[in-house]
């Protein structure tokens, strides 16, 4: 654990992309999503045609296709790309900084002295891509706690031992 | 009770383990509350459950009490029972150890050094029987760590003198210096008392009695004494303004109906208001006690509570227009602990200084945050394009309802488009007045130009920043900037900076974070 912290901060003191496994996995996730809606969506109106005893037309359906198709190409190729390419996180000696959002874009800087503790957590998908997600918690109201997904879970073990180090450092 | 350890047959085994350093020859004596407590228990228990159940029961015109009793009432009096039985707590030397609870066995060990807040409320039968609710709060936040309901007066001080004790002898190993620095600079030990006569004008400012009113009619709503109500009030008028039509069928007795109705539901409103600031704030003052401040107020329910300075995160200084009138402004406090748990908001957030005379705020400010500087070296605006936006939003919301009223009622519709020079004024007044500057070492953000008001934020009371925009911050070149502290109201006053010129937010969230990052964050 104790392996030069002063090399941590340097190491990562650049605007860091996140780890190349969590496009895979961001599109991954995107895709079940989608489909998940896309199956409500379908035997929503699905329900709604035979209860109504109506049969839509060849152009409707072709429509609807196109129209679906265009969204999950947008969801499931197009966003995790763009979320991917846009966000960036740096670990210096002031603290964890985060970037991330397309539509919304948010960006977070969590100064070292104001973390209270750390969790790095990793779902079973997120297992399988090998990414972790590190989630930092302050005493704060709004942001009490701000999240960092797509680490590589070695890098997010780093940065976790790094804060904790310190953290122990100041007493509450 | 809250958070139950299972595995503890035994309590006395706890002792071994509960300060290590500890000689276990003569064990303090295991105190009980005081006898009364079950009787408390209980109403607490009838005020959080019970209630919204007799509400329900009532408001269905159901009247089976006895089914109420044996369901309900009887098991809650068994149980305050046993609770007050198996209570037990004990004054050890450097803390308070808190044993409860039948089938989950709960022992609790509280530092004295460590508790922040110690609330005592008093309620007129708690005055009655001599005794008092005493609330144990240390920084973890949330939930206090010991609620101790019911305590006779004679315990309290013994708990409250064993804190302060343990609190003193910390101190002088610590900080004892600063802390007399500080002591001899106060001269004053009452920093704000209010007379009834400002309690008086801070219900005429206050919008409390909306609050009691729509809780009010809540209640008559379901139970039908609103109907006979106005039935009666129509019978008292009618001798009174005979020309009215009371028929409805003349337009002027109409509008004269309206325009009293208005003017007596001011006056009701107003009066309401002053009945709850006098009975809330009755004999409010505001005392030094070492390090912390101390908080005294209440005509039924007398609440005593003690603020460490330390534990003030962010102050907010509000002045409504009727404020001005008075010339008067409003403090409010947030500390940690406290924390957004709705249960505890009244302790989240507070005002210290319910009404106080706006030139007087600088100097109250400094009575309790000395360190905090106040000078703002220079004043920051924000981009003043902002308020097209905010123009631009209330025209779609206006179009939106016309839209929704074109259908009933035509034409008539467009008239919603009266309030447009509302909002044209309303934009520009409140970007104008949005502006944000440091000190030394503290963040001033001031916005609202009806209700003013400025938040105080020392660096070192900053948790994290946030910088974030959206399609409409884009396309217009903006950002804003979230600045977090602990214990903040989210219905409140808090420093989010709209409109920032996109570079602006980022120099500042820059700046923000070189700054909070150069100091350290102390509980205490």
């Amino acid at each position: 654990m104790n392996d030069n912290p002063q090399t941590i901060s340097e190491l990562y003191k650049q605007d860091q992309s996140l780890a190349a496994a969590a496009l895979p996995y961001f599109k991954v996730r995107a895709a079940i999503r989608f489909l998940i809606y896309l199956l409500i969506v379908l035997v929503g109106l699905i329900a709604v045609l035979v209860a109504k005893q109506y049969w839509p037309d060849w152009p409707l359906v072709l429509a609807f296709i196109g129209l679906a198709s265009l969204a999950g190409y947008f969801s499931i190729f197009y966003y995790p790309q763009r979320f991917f390419a846009t966000a960036f996180w740096r670990f210096d000696e002031q603290g964890l900084f985060i970037s991330r959002g397309v539509i919304f874009r948010r960006q977070f800087a969590v100064p070292r002295s104001r973390v209270q503790h750390i969790d790095v957590a990793e779902g079973p998908l997120q297992r399988h891509f090998k990414i972790a997600q590190l989630i930092v918690h302050t005493a704060g109201t709004i942001n009490a706690s701000v999240y960092l997904l797509g680490l590589e879970p070695s890098v997010a073990a780093q940065l976790r031992d790094d804060l904790m180090e310190q953290d122990s450092s100041d007493a509450v | 009770m809250d958070k139950p350890t299972p595995s503890n047959p035994e309590p006395d085994n706890t002792d071994s383990y509960n300060a290590g350093s500890k000689q276990p020859e003569q064990e303090p004596l295991r105190l009980q509350l005081h006898p009364i407590s079950w009787l408390f228990i209980i109403f607490e228990m009838v005020k959080n459950f019970f209630v919204p159940i007799l509400l329900a029961l009532l408001a269905g015109g159901s009247d089976s009490y006895e089914f109420i009793g044996a369901v309900f009432v009887l098991p809650a009096i068994v149980f305050a029972i046993v609770q007050y039985a198996v209570y037990r707590y004990q004054l050890q030397p450097g803390e308070i150890v808190i044993r409860e609870g039948v089938l989950f066995k709960n022992v609790r060990h509280v530092q004295y050094r460590r508790i922040q807040n110690l609330n005592l409320t008093r309620n007129p039968l708690h005055r009655l029987l001599g005794v008092a609710q005493l609330e144990l709060e240390s920084a973890s936040g949330g939930k206090p760590e010991a609620v101790m309901r019911v305590l006779s007066m004679a315990a309290v001080t013994e708990i409250r003198q064993k804190i302060e004790q343990a609190k003193q002898t910390a101190m002088t190993e610590l900080e004892s210096g600063i802390a007399q620095a500080e002591e001899s600079k106060v001269t004053e030990p009452v920093i704000l008392s209010l007379s009834i006569l400002e309690l008086i004008k801070a219900g005429l400012i206050s919008n409390k009695g909306m609050v009691v009113v729509a809780f009010a009619f809540g209640i008559l709503g379901q139970t039908r004494t609103l109907d006979r109500f106005f039935d009666r009030l129509e019978v008292w008028l009618e001798p009174i303004l005979p020309q009215v039509d009371w028929g409805m069928a003349h337009p002027l007795s109409v509008v004269i109906l309206i325009f009293l109705g208005l003017i007596s539901f001011v006056v009701f409103i107003r009066v309401l208001s002053i009945i709850f600031m006098l009975v809330t704030y009755f004999g409010f003052t505001l005392k030094h006690k070492g390090q912390s401040l101390f908080m005294q107020y209440g005509l039924l329910t007398q609440t005593q509570a003690t603020v460490p300075k330390q534990r003030i995160q962010m102050l907010s200084v509000a002045e409504s227009p009727l404020h001005r009138l008075f010339d008067r402004i409003a403090i409010r406090a947030a500390t940690a602990g406290g924390n957004v748990n709705q249960h505890q908001q009244k302790n989240a957030a507070r005002w210290i200084a319910p009404l106080i005379a706006k030139q007087r705020a600088q100097w109250f400010i400094g009575q309790i945050q000395p360190q905090w500087d106040l000078h703002v070296q220079q004043w920051q605006g924000v981009a003043w394009r902002g308020w097209r936006r905010i123009f631009r939003r209330d025209l779609f919301i206006l179009s939106g309802a016309v839209l929704a009223l074109w259908f009933p009622v035509q034409l008539w519709a467009l008239l919603v488009y009266g309030l447009v020079p509302i909002s044209w004024l309303h934009a520009r007044r409140s970007v104008k007045a949005m502006r944000y500057g440091f000190s030394q070492n503290t963040l001033v953000y001031r916005s609202g130009w009806l209700m003013r008001q400025q938040s105080y934020i020392p660096i070192d009371k900053i948790q994290s920043l946030q910088r974030k925009d959206g399609p409409f911050d884009r396309f217009n070149n903006m950002a804003t900037i979230v600045v977090d502290v602990a214990g903040l109201d989210l219905n409140r006053h808090t420093v989010m900076i709209r409109f920032l010129e996109s570079e602006q937010a980022d120099q500042l969230l820059d700046e923000l974070y070189q700054r909070v990052s150069k100091t350290d964050f102390v509980w205490r």
